[in-house]
């Protein structure tokens, strides 16, 4: 089964269209890559994905059931990270993670479990508002791992860090994949970085998927992935 | 428990959770300590009471101040709920989580509402303590004498239950305006025109400003009009029109809010 796919997908401001018919098929236990330069259409792909825009045509499938008729049901089972500091930079570590907890009726041994996880356990109690770009996006997958969802979304997770962070968190989510069994979903556009972690791959340019299927057989049209990514998008 | 009185005690709590370390929530349930100390030691240190019931005097005594306090309190405390989530965007955390939308929004106005109630509660007590406490350290005023614990129990049900209009047009600016500044000015600027308003009336009716009642932000103030005079609890028109069109208002905004898309 597909974790995620849409059919028919379009969405537009206006009189610009910003996605066309986007037909997206994420398989169950991948890391997917989600390609494209800044514009493509990768964010607001992202937010179709978890309801936080409704599609003007077409629908979105995760695990088979349509979201926007199983929308609580379904996020159940999705785990987000969508921007920068979506914290309360006045609470600790702890603190942010037990108000997630807290709503969605999690004990509060998972908090530590999750902390410890993400490399956050001794920092747990620190103000985030103190915290490094590194740190807070390691507290954001906390947060989206926090009722361990079977599905991760990441809207550029290595925007911003700097390269020790870049590797931890790639480590991170080769643990999430392999130990945890997570399918995730990662828009970025640092080739080199999804290179070294995605499965399977698709590239959106101008609104519209130019290639989708494993990263293998995008390798295959052009030598490695950054020629397939230029060739496709230029 | 059903299941959704679960989800909104628990959208309560987190609710508490993000402001317990607020300067705010502190500010405002310190706010009727401040005032009711005040007006103690006025009355203790220097005042000669001339009335037939001194607990009655004590308590409008206190109610006056108060009654402007809370409204800037109200406008700071509802703007908040909604602005602690615009500044660190975190609408769209809490729009993707597996929780029905209703729960988050109306556990905030419920959360906001119930500290507010707190904050009557709190000055209700402090009027009867430091009322007390003047009988025993001034007994010449006469409060051992008389007592009036219920009748200044119910206009603090009638004041609170009235400015539901004003609780729920604020969180609607709030939800909708970003920036807390403008939605505090906003909030001012709708005090300030029912005060206006206000002095175009008189006690027992409305000789200048004709629609002058019909302003959301005088309903509480009217419910509160005739505090004092004696047939106060007769006054009941007001609080059905502050607590009716609150929980529409705030119906409306509901169902304006639930599709509405989060960029």
């Amino acid at each position: 089964m597909n974790a995620i796919e849409t059919k028919n997908l379009s969405f537009g401001y206006k009189k610009e269209n910003i996605l066309r018919t986007l037909n997206l098929k994420i398989p169950e236990n991948s890391i997917f890559g989600f390609l494209g330069i800044n514009g493509a259409g990768k964010s607001t792909t992202i937010r179709l994905l978890l309801g936080l825009l409704s599609a003007q045509k077409g629908s979105v499938f995760l695990f088979g059931k349509e979201l926007s008729k199983n929308k609580p049901e379904l996020l159940h089972k999705v785990g987000a990270l969508i921007d920068h500091s979506t914290f309360y930079p006045h609470l600790s570590a702890h603190n942010n993670l037990k108000v997630l907890a807290v709503l969605l009726g999690i004990s509060n041994s998972r908090i530590e479990q999750i902390l410890e996880l993400v490399g956050l356990s001794t920092e747990g109690d620190k103000r985030v508002g103190n915290y490094s770009v590194g740190m807070k996006q390691r507290l954001g997958l906390a947060m989206a791992l926090i009722n361990d969802p079977p599905l991760l979304i990441l809207d550029e997770p290595a925007n911003g860090l700097d390269p020790l962070g870049i590797i931890e968190l790639r480590n991170l989510l080769i643990t999430l994949h392999k130990d945890h069994g997570k399918t995730i979903f990662l828009s970025s556009h640092l080739l080199d970085e999804l290179d070294k972690i995605i499965t399977n791959v698709a590239v959106i340019h101008k609104g519209e998927i130019q290639f989708q299927g494993t990263k293998e057989k995008l390798i295959e049209q052009s030598g490695n992935l950054e020629k397939s990514f230029l060739a496709l998008t230029t | 428990m059903h299941t959704y009185l679960i989800l909104f005690r628990n959208g309560f709590i987190s609710e508490f959770l993000k402001h317990r370390n607020t300067f705010l929530l502190w500010f405002v349930l310190l706010v009727p300590l401040v005032i009711t100390t005040v007006t103690f030691l006025t009355v203790w240190a220097d005042h000669a009471l001339d009335v037939i019931n001194p607990w009655r005097w004590y308590v409008v005594f206190n109610y006056k101040p108060y009654f402007h306090i809370f409204v800037f309190l109200q406008i700071l405390l509802i703007c908040h709920v909604n602005y602690i989530e615009h500044r660190n965007n975190t609408w769209k955390n809490l729009r993707v989580l597996s929780v029905p939308f209703e729960v988050v929004f109306f556990s905030k106005i419920v959360f906001a509402y119930f500290i507010l109630i707190i904050n009557v509660l709190e000055f209700y007590s402090f009027i009867m303590l430091s009322g007390y406490v003047l009988s025993k350290l001034r007994p010449e005023l006469g409060f051992q004498d008389t007592n009036y614990w219920i009748e200044a129990f119910i206009p603090s049900c009638k004041f609170i239950a009235a400015s539901a209009s004003i609780t729920s047009i604020l969180y609607c600016v709030s939800y909708y305006v970003k920036s807390i500044l403008v939605a505090i000015i906003i909030g001012l600027l709708g005090y300030v025109s029912a005060f206006v308003l206000f002095l175009y009336t008189n006690r027992s009716g409305y000789t200048g400003f004709p629609y002058a009642q019909w302003h959301p932000f005088n309903f509480s103030a009217l419910a509160f009009d005739s505090f004092g005079t004696g047939n106060h609890l007769l006054n009941m028109e007001y609080v059905y029109y502050g607590f009716i069109g609150g929980v529409l208002l705030l119906c409306m905004h509901y169902l304006l809010t639930r599709y509405k898309s989060v960029i």
